[in-house]
């Protein structure tokens, strides 16, 4: 573990009915000294919101509502039907960006231990012959607790019974401890979310460096997992050619591309909120001073249309140096910036296409994938 | 808890160490007309340190009766300790009106930083009975107005300057807290825009890494604020897009250029064009209003020739988002 902080709660809350749960049991058995306690219902939980320091608790749940949802896309950009299982919501990590400290109202770290649930709802979603991409890293850094809950030793040992879906944790640490006892599943793909180690520096606080990130990648790759890399978002600070053309440098002298199954872009976007948040999380923050933002259609701002269809160039231009027939995709971008950076809409893009094709089971993850393994 | 009562002089009061002291403004016209009438009513509480008295709440009236020239002055002297004394100050002056927004930073100033008690005890014993929310972020925001001087205090007080507008002042450096309280008062900005205004002025100092003080001058801030060349709003209008103007100047050539575009394709009177999200897309929003058949058939013959006008085909081009 290389954080510079590590995360430990102070008070642990369980709901009634989530208490007796295999998945509880198993992390109540880490926490024999931090104090627990037990209430009724989530309801009764939400009453410790206004916690003077809620980011300290652990919320155990038996959570009632959906465990898999559509990531919603955005109004006006391309949705690329991935999906989102909120098993753990919140992170140990301070990232400026970050959308959660705007849309988590709840600032407990919260786990919903009824996995079961979870996977007979994945059994529901899924289709035959139909590739679902799903991850966990939505609401939450999929790896940064892993130390602590374990999460992925309940995945992992049963992703097999799913082959039509493909599982990505997505992280920002080098919480791989768990994922190396395992030999790789084909349809489990280890992504890291990268960034200069200057705008790591500047804005995620208490992120794990980029270097041992790509260490972390290295060492998964060696137990045969395909991995991931998703610049997003990329900060127009003055510099950034240079700096994202660092780290891309870095990234391929760790990992070869044929271990990479993609690598999405996006630049930095929020929601008027999220800055005012932001801001009063971090009063000295330079971040929303560079590049100039316009609003967007899905009431988002975004880097000004030129200076980001530049910024995709760019960056792309840097990957395809490497890797000319990388799977680059966008995550919520219009049709039009599709067509300006990458010339197609991305079904009509031979590299990407197993991302938004429902058919892709040979070009994502070969034989292994196809064998379930 | 034995209090005693006692008539002192008032020479015998510890004026000069005002710690517990939140009251603003710092004295209160009718209190005054009270005390002038009937003297001081409701004795102030103190506390004896040697042979003078150490004041722990009833500050306004102190100030009152110095102002009137009172010579002794009734007291409870109590042996209590500052923070059961400021509990006992913020009991009394709650139960008779809420505390404004100068007030609840003073006393959360003085909690924290005179009295020194932890932050979670103020958020969790102390918020509630100023009617907060007990959240971190509620402190983080309102400690910060008692930053300002009590002449600048004095200015919004007076001015009747809104509590959300005031606190907004904690994102502004404190060497341009005068111009943006002369902006508060003069052009009267609404929540958003006066958010909007500090917003841009931080962003263009951090950018060009110069002072919030320095961007202020650079852009005649004080001399937009106080000229009366044009009315308040418009005044408040110029100074914005000036601040978009430096903040953003690819985006505002970008909108100076299509609106002259706009403007050299002479649209007929009843059709306006936009171009919704700038260079997200290609599209040109067109809103027709007609009177009559004959308007729209009017307008329909110089729409016809408008399409062949170059200055179209310019607006197109430049919404794909080639800034050259």
């Amino acid at each position: 573990m290389m954080h510079k902080t590590l995360y430990m709660p102070d008070r642990i809350i369980i709901e009634q009915s989530a208490l007796s749960l295999p998945y509880t049991q198993k992390i109540l058995g880490k926490f024999a000294n931090i104090p627990i306690e037990t209430v009724g219902r989530i309801h009764d939980i939400k009453k410790y919101s206004s916690n003077e320091s809620p980011e300290n608790v652990v919320l155990i749940t038996n959570y009632k509502g959906s465990l898999i949802k559509k990531c919603p896309g955005s109004s006006g950009v391309l949705c690329c039907n991935y999906y989102v299982a909120n098993l753990i919501n919140g992170c140990p990590f301070a990232c400026e960006y970050c959308i959660l400290q705007d849309y988590l109202n709840c600032g407990c770290v919260m786990v919903c231990s009824n996995i079961a649930t979870f996977f007979e709802e994945l059994r529901q979603v899924v289709k035959p012959g139909y590739i679902l991409r799903l991850g966990t890293g939505e609401l939450a850094d999929s790896l940064a607790f892993d130390y602590l809950f374990d999460l992925t030793d309940e995945l992992i040992p049963r992703m097999h019974e799913f082959p039509d879906v493909i599982l990505e944790l997505k992280t920002k640490s080098d919480c791989v401890k768990n994922i190396l006892k395992y030999d790789a599943p084909g349809n489990i793909v280890i992504a890291w979310s990268l960034n200069p180690q200057e705008l790591i520096d500047r804005y995620e606080h208490n992120a794990t460096p980029l270097r041992n990130r790509l260490n972390a990648a290295i060492s998964v790759v060696s137990k045969g997992y395909k991995t991931a890399f998703h610049f997003d978002p990329i900060i127009l600070v003055p510099g950034w050619e240079k700096l994202y053309k660092q780290v891309i440098d870095e990234l391929f002298a760790s990992v070869a591309p044929e271990h990479i199954s993609w690598i999405s872009l996006g630049g930095l976007r929020f929601m008027p909120s999220l800055k005012r948040v932001s801001m009063d999380r971090f009063p000295q923050t330079d971040m929303f001073s560079y590049g100039e933002f316009v609003m967007c259609k899905d009431g988002k701002f975004r880097y000004f249309y030129p200076m980001r269809r530049d910024m995709y160039r760019t960056v792309a231009g840097y990957i395809h140096e490497y890797y000319p027939s990388a799977p680059v995709y966008f995550c919520m971008e219009s049709p039009k910036m599709w067509n300006d950076v990458f010339g197609a809409l991305p079904t009509r893009i031979s590299d990407i296409s197993h991302v938004y094709d429902p058919y892709p089971y040979d070009a994502i993850c070969g034989t292994k994938f196809q064998d379930g393994n | 808890m034995i209090c005693t009562f006692a008539v002192i002089s008032i020479k015998s009061l510890l004026q000069e160490h005002p710690l517990l002291c939140y009251s603003f403004p710092p004295t209160d016209p009718l209190l005054e007309t009270s005390i002038s009438e009937f003297g001081i009513m409701s004795p102030l509480l103190v506390r004896k340190s040697g042979d003078a008295y150490f004041v722990l709440s009833g500050f306004r009236r102190l100030n009152i009766a110095l102002k009137l020239n009172l010579k002794e002055i009734p007291v409870l002297i109590c042996d209590m300790d500052n923070v059961t004394a400021l509990r006992c100050s913020l009991s009394e002056n709650t139960s008779r009106r809420p505390l404004n927004i100068f007030e609840k930073a003073a006393l959360l100033d003085i909690l924290l930083n005179v009295l020194t008690l932890p932050e979670q005890t103020v958020i969790r014993d102390y918020l509630p009975l100023l009617g907060l929310n007990t959240h971190r972020s509620v402190v983080d925001k309102i400690v910060p107005v008692n930053k300002l001087s009590v002449q600048q205090k004095t200015s919004l007080y007076h001015a009747g300057i809104e509590e959300d507008k005031i606190l907004s002042l904690r994102l502004a450096d404190s060497d341009t807290y005068d111009t943006f309280i002369a902006l508060l008062i003069h052009l009267k900005p609404g929540i958003n825009k006066f958010n909007q205004i500090i917003e841009l002025v931080t962003e263009i100092s951090r950018r060009d890494k110069k002072s919030m003080r320095t961007i202020c001058d650079e852009l005649k801030f004080d001399e937009l604020i106080h000229s009366e060349d044009h009315p308040a709003s418009q005044r408040l209008n110029m100074l914005r897009m000036a601040l978009q103007d430096r903040r953003n100047p690819a985006v505002s050539a970008t909108e100076n250029y299509i609106s002259a575009k706009l403007h050299a394709l002479k649209l007929p009177a009843g059709v306006r064009l936009s171009t919704p999200n700038l260079c997200e897309n290609t599209n040109i929003t067109m809103d027709i209003s007609i009177k009559s058949p004959e308007s729209l058939k009017q307008i329909a013959e110089k729409l016809a020739v408008m399409s062949d006008n170059p200055a179209l085909s310019d607006i197109f081009n430049c919404l794909k988002g080639d800034l050259s």
